[in-house]
């Protein structure tokens, strides 16, 4: 018989989750994942003047609340058809960037990171330890210096206020390029250089001392790959093994730096947005709530709905169950640096609870040296702002990736005034219920078989969860089946 | 050392924009004493986003981390930094708090809920324990938010307060332990500071004077408008036009655009973000006016002038509205007449401004 296990909620990410997981012989038969709060944004927005709309769905979010605004802003750019100038387009990837790289960091240091420190796991890596810890230390007084750059940038962290429809509220001045490149060159030598990470590997693999000379970030995550691995998180925690990726960063030419696309489990295909439908049959909201997000109605709430468990609506690619996230960006742009992926992880597109953090990670590296090269491409008191206004009526598309996954708005206009509003957001792909056709959503999937030898303990269901880094602006927690229950001690 | 008369004296003495960094050490010091009798606080998250504790987990005066090490405050339920989850977590709530923080507005019971419990049951069992004080952080927890905002569907609410009006999820009536109201830090996300200090107070049993709205007078007597760092362009009449010249450099005020700076109290502008580093109107942001108590609604449509939003000019038209109405059009007019000089000049072959 199945031994059922009931975490909720799941601490130690944004917003709340529950999971509950069946094990039979020590390995992980069965998951549910359900949203339970609801805010009703989409219905809050409608009869609002479009412009109001980025900077109210900005606030869904205070993790990736840039990204929400920028999408926000793109959906109505893309309706009116504007093409904000060069200066507006490398600010914003230079926000989006220091973002990314933050929300990375606090990710290893605060949320995800400490399910493999000495706290949790005796295992000697202290530096992970939450809040005692010398890197988590280090972290938050690295990370308040990310946090001043986003503040130099967009006026204020949380909730950035500088992305306009049309471009940006500010302009480049020597000023703030100097004071940005200060800060990201301290947070850069705590970090280390990139080139110094096979270096790391090597010596920590020969089982020599740590030489916190090449960078500290960087011997923590060395330290944590190691572990990672001795533990088997390479084995486990896969999943549907697809992957989607709005695309993000625009280049001057016009291509994403990180491209869109959808991986279909053998190669790359491309992203057509018409493809993205959602399900709500195990969904709270009736059951017209679902379809495509440019045509969908606004949901309507049941919460008596039989078999429903969430209040997340299930999106798919055409039938497909694909993730979004680091990893998701990684193998779709095909970057794996110094084949990380492929030697230690087996295969640079395989998913797993190891693949997918260490993607994080390789990911923050190759973001932290774009913004260094990106800086010098601002020019002081370059124009970032081209006319603006909201077009009569229509649909606008807006689609970018926040940290954690593909962010979509749509917006339709008719009267200069919302008429209906649809947001998919980053973990809204992954952390979801069942689709229509009974297939588990992405994070259940990938708690199919992960080990767990200690019911009491179960590390491993909590690092999988984690490995996804769930921005749950919602409460959400997990069903929890007939049988025995068990509380978790991770502590 | 900083005893308690001495603190209630420094907060009434000194400016609320200056009293952190002034007294930032004094405070910590005063924290880590009150910390050896133990206080024990609980954080809980309605419809949040987990805004408010994100900025605070950035706060600088003091540092949260600090604050947490050294004063020994014994934080017991934090759904973002707690080790513990689960059954574990949720038996942590099993206690009588010093201090209860919300963080988010609170719905009907369907939709919030946390360990299979609806949010508003924990709420309001937690806050009837309380000893010292309730404090709400943050624009939802405060006033209802957004979520509570027109299309309210989840018929959300502020914890006692819903828009201006009293009553929320507690009730008009509900008093802490202590005998205190609910104790009020909005924003959106709340600034740090006034979540750091405000607890530190209260944690040293001293409640900071508040207004009739349940905020704290320190932080929340002057409008973000009066030490703006643009005031002096709308004394003289320059605003913005169009984002076209926002940017600091241009020398205008954002009033045209849609700043609500005029009718938000808070001290933001003295204050600033970040370790001090940048607010929304120095870089050309307009103010959104998420410090108001009826953010959003009353603040839409953001973009537009103070004078087009029927709704802001209704809702205080004594202490807000009017004023800042009045003394605006006189500096529209002078900037029309300034206008009308440079044109003049122009047109006499003089340069345009």
């Amino acid at each position: 018989m199945a031994t059922e296990i009931n975490i909720d909620p799941v601490t130690r990410l944004e917003g709340h989750l529950g999971v509950s997981v069946s094990v039979e012989d020590g390995i992980v038969v069965d998951a549910k994942c359900s949203g339970t709060m609801f805010r009703g944004f989409e219905t809050i927005l409608i009869g609002r003047d479009p412009r109001d709309a980025p900077v109210l769905s900005q606030r869904i979010c205070g993790v990736c609340h840039q990204s929400h605004r920028i999408t926000g802003v793109r959906a109505l750019e893309n309706l009116a058809g504007t093409r904000v100038p060069d200066g507006a387009r490398v600010m914003r990837n230079l926000i989006e960037a220091v973002t990314t790289v933050y929300s990375h960091a606090l990710w290893f240091y605060a949320l995800g990171g400490p399910d493999y420190s000495d706290a949790v796991t005796k295992n000697g890596l202290t530096r992970l330890d939450p809040i005692t810890g010398q890197g988590y230390r280090e972290a938050v007084a690295n990370q308040r210096k990310l946090h001043e750059v986003m503040s130099i940038l967009g006026a204020k962290v949380p909730h950035q206020m500088t992305y306009i429809h049309g471009g940006m509220t500010h302009q480049p001045s020597v000023e703030k390029i100097m004071q940005v490149k200060t800060r990201m060159l301290e947070v850069s030598d705590w970090v280390g250089s990139t080139a110094n990470l096979p270096a790391v590997l090597e010596d920590k693999l020969a089982g020599k001392p740590n030489d916190y000379s090449k960078g500290h970030a960087l011997n923590d995550v060395v330290d944590w790959a190691v572990y990672a691995l001795s533990e088997g998180a390479d084995k486990w925690g896969g999943g549907h093994g697809k992957y989607i990726s709005y695309g993000v960063y625009d280049m001057a030419d016009g291509s994403l730096f990180e491209p869109s696309g959808v991986w279909d489990g053998s190669k790359v295909i491309p992203m057509d947005e018409k493809k993205i439908t959602e399900h709500v049959k195990y969904s709270w909201y009736t059951d017209d709530s679902g379809g495509t997000p440019a045509s969908a109605p606004t949901p309507k709430t049941k919460h008596d709905k039989a078999g429903a468990y969430s209040w997340s609506k299930t999106p798919r690619y055409g039938t497909m169950a694909v993730e979004g996230g680091p990893l998701a960006r990684l193998v779709i742009a095909g970057i794996d640096p110094f084949d990380l992926r492929k030697n230690l992880g087996g295969g640079s597109g395989k998913a797993s609870t190891f693949n997918r953090t260490l993607a994080r990670m390789q990911e923050t590296l190759l973001l932290r040296d774009k913004i260094v090269e990106w800086l010098d491409e601002l020019v002081p008191g370059q124009k970032t702002y081209t006319d603006f206004e909201v077009p009569e009526k229509g649909i606008g598309v807006g689609l970018w990736e926040a940290p954690r996954g593909p962010v979509g708005h749509w917006t339709e206009i008719e009267g200069k005034k919302i008429k209906r509003y649809q947001i998919i957001a980053g973990t809204t792909w992954n952390a979801t219920p069942r689709d229509d056709m009974g297939t588990r959503g992405v994070i259940e999937e990938a708690l199919i078989g992960v080990p767990v030898p200690d019911v009491k303990n179960p590390v491993n269901v909590v690092r999988t969860v984690r490995s996804y880094d769930p921005c749950l602006a919602c409460t959400v927690h997990v069903m929890t089946p007939a049988g025995q229950k068990y509380s978790i001690q991770v502590t | 050392m900083l005893t308690r008369r001495n603190f209630m004296k420094l907060a009434g003495a000194v400016s609320a924009g200056m009293f952190l960094n002034l007294y930032n050490s004094d405070i910590v010091k005063a924290i880590e004493n009150a910390g050896k009798t133990g206080i024990k606080l609980v954080w809980i998250q309605g419809q949040s986003d987990t805004g408010c504790t994100i900025s605070l987990l950035q706060g600088e005066h003091p540092d949260i981390y600090d604050a947490i090490m050294k004063l020994n405050v014994d934080i017991r339920f934090h759904p973002t930094i707690m080790a513990a989850q689960g059954e574990e977590a949720m038996a942590a709530l099993d206690i009588e708090p010093d201090v209860l923080v919300v963080e988010g507005s609170i719905p009907d019971p369907e939709f919030a809920t946390m360990g299979e419990r609806p949010i508003r049951d924990i709420v309001r069992e937690l806050a009837a324990k309380t000893k010292v004080a309730v404090v709400a952080v943050g624009a939802c927890a405060t006033y209802g938010g957004i979520p509570a905002a027109e299309g309210n569907v989840t018929n959300s609410t502020g914890v006692q307060y819903l828009k201006a009006k009293k009553g929320g999820a507690l009730g008009a009536g509900f008093l802490s332990g202590a005998g205190l109201p609910v104790v009020n830090l909005p924003g959106c996300p709340a600034h740090p500071d006034h979540v750091l200090l405000t607890l530190s107070s209260v944690i040293l049993g001293v409640i900071p004077e508040l207004d009739d709205k349940g905020r704290p007078v320190m932080f929340f007597s002057s409008k973000i408008h009066d030490e703006c760092a643009r005031r002096g362009f709308y004394d003289v009449g320059a605003f913005a036009e169009s984002f076209h010249e926002t940017d600091f450099s241009h020398e205008k005020c954002l009033y045209q655009l849609g700043c609500r700076g005029p009718v938000t109290l808070s001290d933001c502008s003295l204050r600033k973000w970040n370790g001090g580093i940048n607010v929304c109107m120095n870089s050309g942001a307009p103010c959104i006016g998420c410090f108001h108590e009826s953010f959003p609604d009353a603040m839409s449509p953001l973009f537009e002038p103070i004078e087009k939003v029927p709704t802001l000019l209704g809702i205080n038209p004594v202490t807000a509205g009017k004023a800042a109405v009045a003394a605006t059009a006189a500096g529209i007019a002078i900037h029309a007449a300034r206008r009308g000089v440079a044109k003049k000049t122009a047109d006499e072959g003089g340069e345009e401004k």
